[in-house]
């Protein structure tokens, strides 16, 4: 019998042996907890460790997560989730909710997540700074970027193929550019719902016009993506010749190199997005997170993006805008109606995934 | 008499550990999966998700899709593994074969995404080949991508498996046919293939099983041919609709099982040939030059595209954006390396190294329980650790995000203990120690238990017996457990793809999300990145342990 626990010891050894190893936990760079806190005027540290959900560019959450650990000494990590992704996330999490700050993607899914209870209303410090249309009254959510709706022309494509280059969205659904377009599936993207939105806002809100569209739309398209931005690459790589994407994202791939790409604003009128940010209901470390929203819309984290290819518009009308970002007074816009974009957002995207996606072409 | 009292109460707490264990991390999950596509958010009976993936149209196509793509390609890989393993055995020798031998081996390490994304750069729409060098408009998107992927993908385990027959086929059964004058066509037909039978049934099933699994390369070169697993991974991610995805995961599960365990009775007990210790006299060349060469033909072709596939990955990686502008760069790996690439890297290792001898200890163990002791239904524990092989990793992975997010298991997510380092180690063995359990199974079933009762009979416990003599000659099959598994652990996709963490980062999951960004050539660094990895430590472990390591991995 003495000798039989030897192979329980065993057992339970390979068992432990997982727990034992692996508990020194996330391993993320602490060395910056140091001295930056006070001399910054950062808020209390909370536990001193925060996870965010992000939602814009890998690469920008992670400059911005790693800018905020240096300069407040909060351990910050992140997960990086498409905005239908992390809405869906953060109701299944409804319970027990594992992240505090919801940063970036468009308004409209704060919106919506919000209708859903998730969210909790909380005022970052300069919150009047920002302008009120970037913003919810009560703050619920507030604006950290502005962006348009755009489209990337791969103008190389287009010539070979002999196809004039599209200047309007009632030219996206022209049979001549079948199997021509990317674009994300609005359920995981919050800048294909922006663009499906759009359509909405372009037909005075009938749901039923707006529709109509969008099948015709499909039949023209390549295949669904799940990340929004991921489009203008891949018209950029000449795998198709159009992109439906934001501008600040084409911007961003003519920078890594996408040469022949080119920005379309269509002539009856684009979307925008509002980016936002919220403090999630029942956050693990509400102190932190709201440390980490008052940092957010200072002058200095507002004017980070461009340094990780990030030119949406800072909505911090002190942060100085990238020369390469895109003026929203330039761009003919529609009436985006962000309220009513959340409201409606989950009938919507059920409707395209039962609707439209599904259907043959 | 007495050895069997004695035997008993070691072997009664191995089976109770062993059946608590595998509950918790195998039953458990798969359970979780039935029990949300049969029971509703308000806890009463309604099996409707599974009825309605059967009977919506739009699911049907998909369960259709996914049927006929598991069939074509376990049709095509079979043909292509069957073709490699008459070429290396009967069609050329010396360096050649070993050349050929390793290449055909070489998409046994692939990270889940290389090939697709190298397939898009060669042969996409604007691909190098076909679109720049050849002036075709191909696209790749959709079934035929898909099963020119699959094909390459899955061929070395058809080839493993007809490479182990060819090599035991005896030769004298083929000289006697010809002696008795038949052409050597004919042999091939009427001997060499039938022998070969059970080989083609057991690559068919494996690969259509594998094919079915698949995640990585229906979601890159699928376009609208939409799979289950594909969908599976869409409902969480899109909708997080858990019971949506319960729905195609139980649906994708049957017919996953089904073919899994028809191939392990079709091909019985780890004992397709058995040696038979009478000398072979191994004449190689029984084929006729009208075969040998369109033989050639296809694999140093395939052999070709193999390498091609592979030196696009390295060459992606190098370059600025292959294709639109081939400035030789490393960019791509600073990007990486200087974001959470280094953080991946070691975390993925660590991980994997932590869970690859757990693996091959609870298949040894397992393996023990069933071969070794008499405790009832010991079958049992043998079919339901299989389960982990056979269950389609997206299903796996499903069960183990609906098991383990919850308090008091909360072993998944941000706010679990170990920064949910647990979920990921459970998902690796589940996943392997099948293997090591197979492994560990054909050598016990070819050690005499004489050598164990000998012991006994000396006075040894069986505790000691099992260490001093049991364990001392499943050494080798224990390291090949543990080998197969650390390489699968570093590069499989379809199980953790559902399981995102904070605090630990699994560079299989960052690939697709570069891969999702379309950042294509930091996707093929961390690729270069991770095939780098496997191929040392397969070799740092190869010279360690001093055995080919990289024939187990299958």
């Amino acid at each position: 019998m003495r000798r039989a626990t030897s192979i329980l010891a065993i057992a339970t050894l390979v068992l432990s042996a997982c727990g034992g190893a692996s508990a020194p936990g996330p391993p993320t760079a602490s060395a910056a907890a140091g001295g930056g806190a006070t001399a910054t005027g950062c808020g209390p540290k909370g536990s001193g460790s925060l996870v965010i959900l992000g939602t814009p560019q890998e690469e920008y959450i992670q400059g911005v997560t790693k800018a905020f650990q240096t300069e407040c000494g909060i351990n910050t990590t992140y997960v990086r989730l498409s905005s239908g992704e992390a809405l869906a996330k953060l109701k299944a999490d409804k319970a027990s909710p594992q992240f505090s700050v919801w940063w970036g993607g468009p308004a409209d899914g704060f919106i919506a997540a919000n209708n859903d209870g998730l969210l909790e209303p909380y005022q970052p410090k300069g919150f009047e700074r920002i302008p009120t249309q970037y913003r919810d009254a009560k703050g619920v959510w507030t604006g950290i970027y502005v962006g348009a709706l755009g489209v990337a022309l791969n103008t190389k494509v287009l010539k070979d193929k002999n196809l004039p280059e599209p200047s309007s969205w009632a030219d996206l659904v022209k049979p001549a550019y079948k199997g021509q377009i990317s674009i994300a599936h609005p359920a995981s993207s919050g800048t294909s719902y922006t663009f499906v939105a759009t359509q909405m806002f372009l037909n005075n809100k009938d749901i039923e016009k707006g529709f109509a569209y969008l099948k015709q739309f499909h039949q023209n398209v390549l295949q669904y993506q799940k990340t929004g931005a991921a489009p203008a690459r891949q018209a950029g790589q000449g795998e198709v010749a159009i992109g439906v994407v934001f501008s600040h994202d084409i911007v961003a791939a003519i920078e890594e190199g996408f040469k022949d790409l080119k920005i379309m604003f269509p002539s009856e009128g684009t979307g925008y997005e509002i980016g936002g940010m919220a403090l999630v209901k029942g956050a693990p470390d509400p102190v932190a997170a709201k440390t980490f929203m008052d940092w957010a819309i200072t002058v200095k984290a507002q004017e980070l993006g461009p340094q990780f290819k990030a030119y949406q518009l800072p909505t911090n009308p002190d942060a100085k805008v990238s020369d390469k970002s895109v003026k929203l007074d330039k761009v003919k816009t529609v009436n985006y109606d962000f309220q009513w974009a959340g409201d409606n957002k989950k009938a919507i995207v059920d409707r395209f995934s039962n609707e439209v996606a599904p259907q043959p072409r | 008499m007495i050895r069997a009292v004695r035997r008993e109460p070691a072997a009664a707490i191995l089976a109770t550990v062993a059946a608590a264990v595998l509950a918790l991390i195998l039953v458990y999950p798969l359970a979780s999966v039935l029990r949300e596509a049969v029971v509703s958010e308000k806890g009463v009976l309604d099996a409707s998700p599974v009825v309605r993936v059967l009977t919506n149209p739009v699911s049907r196509q998909i369960l259709l899709n996914t049927l006929v793509m598991g069939a074509l390609a376990g049709v095509l890989g079979t043909s292509l593994g069957l073709a490699f393993a008459l070429a290396t055995t009967r069609a050329v020798r010396g360096p050649a074969r070993t050349a050929m031998h390793f290449v055909a081996l070489l998409p046994l390490i692939a990270p889940p995404f290389a090939l697709a994304l190298s397939t898009i750069f060669l042969f996409g729409r604007n691909g190098l080949v076909t679109r720049q060098l050849l002036g075709l408009e191909i696209s790749p998107y959709g079934l035929g991508g898909l099963l020119f992927v699959q094909t390459i993908t899955f061929f070395p385990v058809a080839y493993l498996i007809f490479d182990a027959l060819v090599r035991q086929l005896d030769p004298a059964l083929e000289e006697a046919a010809l002696d008795l004058g038949a052409s050597r066509g004919r042999i091939l037909r009427t001997v060499t293939l039938p022998l070969l039978r059970p080989g083609l049934a057991g690559a068919f099933l494996i690969i259509f099983v594998e094919s079915l699994a698949d995640l990585a390369n229906p979601l890159i070169i699928g376009g609208d041919f939409n799979v289950l697993a594909s969908s599976v991974y869409l409902a969480i991610i899109g909708e997080f609709d858990t019971r949506k995805a319960v729905g195609f995961a139980v649906v994708l599960l049957l017919p996953s099982l089904v073919a899994f365990f028809a191939q392990r009775i079709w091909v019985g007990e780890d004992s397709v040939v058995t040696v038979t210790g009478k000398p072979s006299t191994g004449r190689v060349g029984l084929i006729e030059p009208a075969l040998r060469w369109p033989l050639l033909a296809i694999t140093v072709g395939t052999g070709v595209v193999v390498l091609a596939l592979y030196g696009t990955v390295v060459a992606g990686a190098f370059t600025k954006l292959l294709g639109i502008d081939n400035t030789v760069t490393l960019d791509n790996f600073r990007f990486v390396l200087q974001g959470i690439g280094t953080k991946a890297m070691t975390d993925t290792t660590l991980l994997s190294a932590l869970a690859a001898p757990i693996a091959g200890v609870t298949g040894l163990l397992v393996a023990y329980l069933v071969v070794r002791t008499q405790i009832r239904g010991r079958a049992i524990y043998d079919y339901v650790l299989m389960l982990g092989a056979a269950a389609p990793g997206i299903a796996l992975g499903l069960g183990l995000l609906l098991a383990f997010n919850h308090p008091p298991l909360r072993w998944s997510g941000a706010t679990a203990a170990f920064g949910g380092a647990l979920v990921f180690i459970v998902a690796f063995v589940v996943r392997t120690a099948p293997v090591s359990l197979r492994g560990c199974v054909a050598a016990l079933l070819q050690i005499d238990p004489a050598l164990e009762h000998a012991s006994a009979n000396l006075g040894a416990s069986t505790p000691t017996t099992f260490r001093r003599i049991t364990l001392p000659l499943m050494r080798r099959a224990v390291l090949s457990g543990v080998i197969f598994s650390f390489t699968r652990n570093m590069t499989t996709l379809s199980t953790i793809a559902l399981l995102v963490s904070p605090s630990w980062r699994i560079m299989t999951g960052q690939i697709l999300n570069e891969i999702d960004a379309q950042r294509l050539g930091s996707g093929a660094a961390y690729s270069t990145i991770l095939i780098a990895i496997v191929v040392v430590a397969i070799v740092a472990l190869q010279r360690l342990f001093g055995h080919t390591a990289i024939e187990v991995a299958a």
